[in-house]
């Protein structure tokens, strides 16, 4: 066991290190636009490269090549040229590993190091998140119970209907929609995420809204993933054995049913709660919340790489442990399953 | 022939045809029909499709929006791409009925938002717009053209047909006046450290910018009044910290111009460059005519000026001026609270003076007189009775001030005023345009539906005659005014003098722009004119192309990688699977956007990039199926019988796998039109003006005007509802093992 788990492991990390050295060379082929500015922004701009080694100063300008832009200087001009792609690449590995150095910030905040810039958002994310999980598990696995055990009855059609729609229903329209309803018509609640120094109620109000449209689209998963789990487990032959054997429909479902149901269930929400820490890009972004998946769109939208490629390294790495967790922990869960054994 | 035939004891005996007895007496054959009906793979598929009801209803939706999708931007009337620059004001709200006068008149409608409400009938709400009591027309400041080409700053009325109910209201302001404000104006000396230059004058003086000719037998009277001492007004001006303490004096500033004739009178009114100008060695001579000297006391000053004249023995005074000359303090600051400077007089030819009325600068205002007591009501309506009289008997405030120091309004009166604005006659009734072209005008001509003329009369003057012939179809409603010009135009060389001419029409806009009547968009449009209802459809026909496109990729390749990698197996299908492997772990948001950084966001790289992680779930899918199906005994059977890979994959193993791969492919369309919505939404995606554009762009108008993003978010969940039923409904139907199940 241990052993599959070491090699899951392993398998992931050089997947992940393949994909983010492809991302990496990729990012570093668009080419780079000269910053607007004054020589000032302009050359903290490109300083900020140079640190990581991304992009070479000179003092004078080199003979048979361009330069990317030259700034004014108090002691003359300076001149940034292009550094290879290659060369990039070799460098932003040795920044890691030796530094822990995953390149600088250009827009968002220059000179700062994009690590720090993630450090700081995520905190919001996986706030929210967890929030949202502790509130969707229970609900939904309530609700595909409730259903599953009312099968083919109308309770089962209400609730089996009203998820078809609502995992139909796009996020963002969902978003707009409570947004239009309860900030714009009604102003119950806040229509952005509240500041920092915002009192504690509104906080706690500034929750209401990304909580329900996060946990929204899980409930409804949760929920059908329970049903279906939990009508293919009733109609098994040993459930009917154990009524056979004189144990109530109560102790039936509860210590049989339930308990096998489960397995399947466990795993996706451990690997959902995962997938949840890269954040909703369109919730952060129509309710302003300073998360990570803001911080993908915003740094996208100011041409700010470095960010961008921490944040894309960390979704990939966070979607990669998420299939990692959920292969894994079916051979915790059920005994059954020896994952990777042999036949 | 032998005809003998021997039983099986060897005994001989004959059959001839006689010995055998037809069963059938007819001599054809008919084939019998089968009792049950021979069934093929699609017909069973359908049957048991259309017994899942959701699907069809869901199937139809799909097919009634992709239908309207592809007709609706075709067959209608309203272009969803004007790039007109006349129409300014494009957000026409929902109009499905026709608006009709509730004929209540409710006197404080701004504080009864429910009387405002809209009712779905193309009008919109705007409070706190200036508001002319004159035309009784509200306005917004705005630049208009000069038929010459310069512009200038002046008051552009929203017409009389679009404004609906209207409720006007006058109130003090002491921040910056806006036109149209009558008010105390206030003559300010610079604070003492502002005057530090030496060549700073010890005095600010204000002056009316219109020069007259006063004559001593035409009653010139000259009407001042000062917010004095027991003036209510200069409890406000505590507040400010002004102090009454001005020593000021009044007078009429005019020029005695020499006899010479060489002496040009400049072009210019104000006294300041007569001397300057002068070409001969002659000076014009400055005088002056107090009023009254100086003074520190804010009586009321009624002078007669004619009178005035007469004592002094001035028979005549040219280019004259009225002064207010105010005297700088020592310890601060003074103020001259001016409430108004009438001029009054029975000359007619002053009555008559062009341009009266109008205010040319910004900074210019209008200067009224009040009374202490009235409220802003009484107030309205005393001053423009007031204003009236004056102006009908010839007496009139004078507008055009000019001054060296600082001057500011103080309890300004504004009018302001909420009213219900028919955004369609707004953007579609009549105009006043300059945009018709004498091109226009001949086309209009061909038509039949109107007569223009234009002429030299017999003193060499252009003049012009234009008739309407056909009232139902003209869309110039009458012509202003047209300015003649002779231009030079140089072609090939070769200059010649045209005749150019600027026509300033009102024009009927909906009939300028080509519609037969005035439009009605159901659902309102969007900043741009859009109609919302075709301008989603249009951008849902794009997201509905773009998603079946990639579709298609997607299924070819997958299909051909998954049948590889399934039918072959080992080493091929190790390294083919580890491939899918790593490229299924990039996060799909990765790769749009790596490849939008890298070729541009438009809705081509968008597809590619969706092709580029698309492919792998149908290709994961067939080669399960392929898994399932290649040891099966048929197969077996066939390769026995010597069946080539080829015949093996596309006779057996294909057709048998199809049912769930289509599925998914089907399934994958919704995806894909959620995904270009989502990340146009995100604004990730810019240029594509799909489905998710439009999403996007109505984003700001989420709280003003909900209408624009309601109904592509209603359409884009039903279109996802519908998929997923639909979806739902083939797989159950393509997979008989499914059946019945979630």
């Amino acid at each position: 066991m241990w052993k599959y788990v070491l090699k899951r492991i392993g398998l992931a990390l050089v997947t992940a290190f393949i994909i983010l050295s492809l991302t990496f060379i990729l990012m570093k082929l668009v080419p780079i636009d000269k910053p607007p500015g004054t020589d000032d922004a302009r050359f903290s701009y490109w300083q900020s490269l140079v640190y990581d080694g991304f992009v070479e100063s000179e003092d004078h300008q080199r003979l048979n090549e361009v330069e990317l832009d030259s700034v004014n200087r108090e002691l003359g001009k300076v001149y940034f040229y292009k550094v290879p792609a290659m060369t990039q690449y070799v460098r932003w590995i040795k920044n890691i590993v030796t530094k822990w150095e995953w390149g600088r910030s250009t827009a968002i905040k220059p000179n700062v190091n994009s690590m720090l810039i993630i450090g700081e958002r995520l905190p919001n994310t996986i706030k929210l998140n967890v929030v949202s999980v502790i509130f969707s598990v229970p609900i939904g696995i309530a609700l595909g119970i409730w259903a599953a055990l009312k099968k083919n009855k109308l309770t089962d059609h209400i609730i089996s209907t009203s998820v078809m729609i609502f995992i139909s229903i796009p996020g963002f329209v969902l978003i707009t929609f409570l947004l239009l309803l309860l900030c714009y018509n009604n102003q119950i609640l806040p229509s952005q995420w509240p500041a920092e120094s915002a009192a504690t109620s509104d906080k706690i109000k500034g929750y209401i809204i990304p909580v329900f449209c996060l946990s929204f689209g899980s409930i409804c998963g949760y929920c059908r993933f329970t049903r279906a789990e939990l009508c293919e487990v009733m109609s098994s032959e040993y459930l009917l054995l154990a009524r056979t054997k004189g144990l109530t429909k109560r102790q039936a479902i509860l210590r049989h049913a339930l308990r096998n149901a489960m397995v399947p269930i466990v795993p996706s929400i451990l690997a959902e709660v995962i997938g949840l820490l890269g954040g909703s890009m369109i919730l952060e972004r129509l309710y302003g919340i300073l998360g990570i998946g803001e911080l993908f769109i915003s740094a996208l939208n100011k041409k700010d790489y470095n960010v961008l490629m921490v944040d894309m390294a960390l979704f990939t790495t966070i979607s990669l442990l998420a299939g990692v967790v959920l292969d894994i922990s079916y051979g915790f869960i059920d005994p059954r399953i020896r994952m990777g054994a042999k036949k | 022939m032998d005809n003998r035939r021997y039983d099986a004891y060897g005994n001989e005996f004959e059959i001839s045809k006689s010995d055998f007895q037809l069963t059938q007496v007819d001599k054809k054959i008919h084939d019998k029909k089968f009792e049950t009906k021979a069934t093929t793979f699609g017909k069973d598929a359908l049957k048991r499709f259309c017994k899942n009801k959701s699907s069809v209803v869901a199937a139809f939706i799909i097919g009634l929006l992709m239908l309207l999708s592809f007709i609706l931007p075709v067959v209608t009337p309203y272009n969803i791409d004007p790039s007109n620059p006349n129409i300014k004001e494009l957000k026409m709200l929902p109009k499905v009925f026709e608006y009709k006068p509730t004929g209540i008149k409710d006197t404080d409608l701004a504080n009864n938002p429910n009387n405002w409400k809209t009712k779905w009938n193309g009008t919109q709400i705007i409070t706190n717009v200036q508001y002319d009591v004159d035309k009784e027309l509200p306005f917004i400041m705005g630049t208009a053209t000069n038929p010459d080409g310069s512009t200038k700053e002046s008051k552009v009325y929203y017409s009389k047909d679009a404004v609906k109910e209207i409720d006007y209201y006058g109130y003090y302001t002491n921040s910056a006046a806006k036109n149209s404000a009558g008010g105390v104006y206030i003559l300010k000396t610079s604070s003492l450290t502002d005057t530090k230059d030496k060549n700073a004058k010890n005095f600010v003086e204000l002056s009316v910018n219109q020069t007259l000719n006063f004559t001593d037998s035409e009653n010139f009277t000259v009407d001042l009044v000062l917010a004095s001492e027991n003036y209510s007004l200069q409890e406000d001006f505590k507040e400010i910290g002004a102090k009454f303490k001005g020593n000021y004096r009044v007078y009429i500033r005019y020029v005695e111009y020499p006899d010479d004739p060489k002496f040009v009178k400049p072009n210019s009114k104000h006294i300041h460059s007569f001397d300057k100008t002068g070409k001969c060695d002659c000076k014009a001579q400055k005088h002056e005519l107090v009023l009254r000297d100086w003074a520190k006391t804010y009586e009321q000053l009624t002078v007669n000026v004619s009178e005035l004249m007469k004592e002094n023995n001035i028979s005549e005074i040219q280019d004259g001026q009225v002064v207010i000359e105010l005297k700088t303090h020592q310890t601060g600051i003074t103020y001259l609270p001016i409430v108004s400077l009438m001029l009054s007089t029975d000359s007619e030819e002053i009555i008559n003076l062009p341009g009266h009325g109008e205010y040319a600068k910004k900074d210019i205002l209008k200067l009224m007189s009040m009374t202490n007591d009235a409220t802003s009501k009484e107030y309205d309506d005393a001053a423009q009775k007031l204003r009236y009289a004056k102006l009908n008997t010839g007496v009139f405030p004078i507008q055009y001030w000019r001054t060296n120091g600082d001057k500011s309004v103080y309890r300004a009166y504004v009018y302001l005023c909420d009213f219900l604005l028919d955004t369609y006659e707004n953007t579609y009734g009549v105009k006043e345009t300059l945009d018709v072209t004498v091109a226009k005008m001949e086309e209009y001509k061909n038509n039949g539906w109107c007569n223009y003329q234009y002429f030299q009369d017999a003193e060499g003057n252009w003049q012009y005659t234009f008739e309407i012939l056909d009232p139902e179809k003209c869309p110039v409603k009458e012509v202003k005014n047209v300015t003649f010009a002779m231009v030079e135009v140089s072609k090939n060389g070769v200059t010649e003098k045209v005749l150019s001419q600027q026509l300033t029409c009102d024009v009927l806009m909906y009939r300028y722009l080509g519609y037969d009547s005035m439009p009605k968009y159901l659902l309102g449009t969007d900043d741009r004119g859009f109609d919302i209802i075709v301008y989603s459809f249009n951008g849902l026909k794009k997201s509905f192309l773009i998603s079946i496109i990639v579709s298609a990729i997607c299924l070819s390749f997958g299909l051909v990688w998954g049948s590889i990698s399934g039918y072959f197996g080992g080493n091929v299908d190790l390294f083919m699977e580890r491939f899918c492997e790593i490229l299924s772990g990039v996060p799909s948001t990765v790769v749009i956007t790596l490849v939008v950084l890298l070729m541009g966001d438009t809705i081509f790289t968008f597809g590619l990039a969706l092709c580029m992680t698309g492919w792998l779930g149908i290709a994961g899918r067939t080669r399960t199926q392929f898994y399932r199906f290649k040891g099966r005994e048929y197969i077996l059977a066939s390769r026995t019988l010597g069946s080539s890979d080829m015949r093996l994959i596309f006779k057996h193993i294909l057709p048998n796998s199809l049912g769930t791969i289509v599925t998914s492919s089907v399934l994958s369309i919704p995806s894909v039109i959620f995904s270009e919505a989502s990340l146009s939404y995100l604004g990730i995606l810019k240029g594509s003006n799909s489905f998710g554009s439009v999403l996007s762009h109505n984003q700001q108008y989420i709280a003003t005007r909900p209408m624009l993003i309601v109904f592509p978010a209603i359409i884009i969940s039903l279109i996802m509802i519908s998929f997923n039923l639909f979806g739902n409904g083939l797989r159950d139907a393509l997979n008989p093992s499914l059946k019945g199940s979630e």
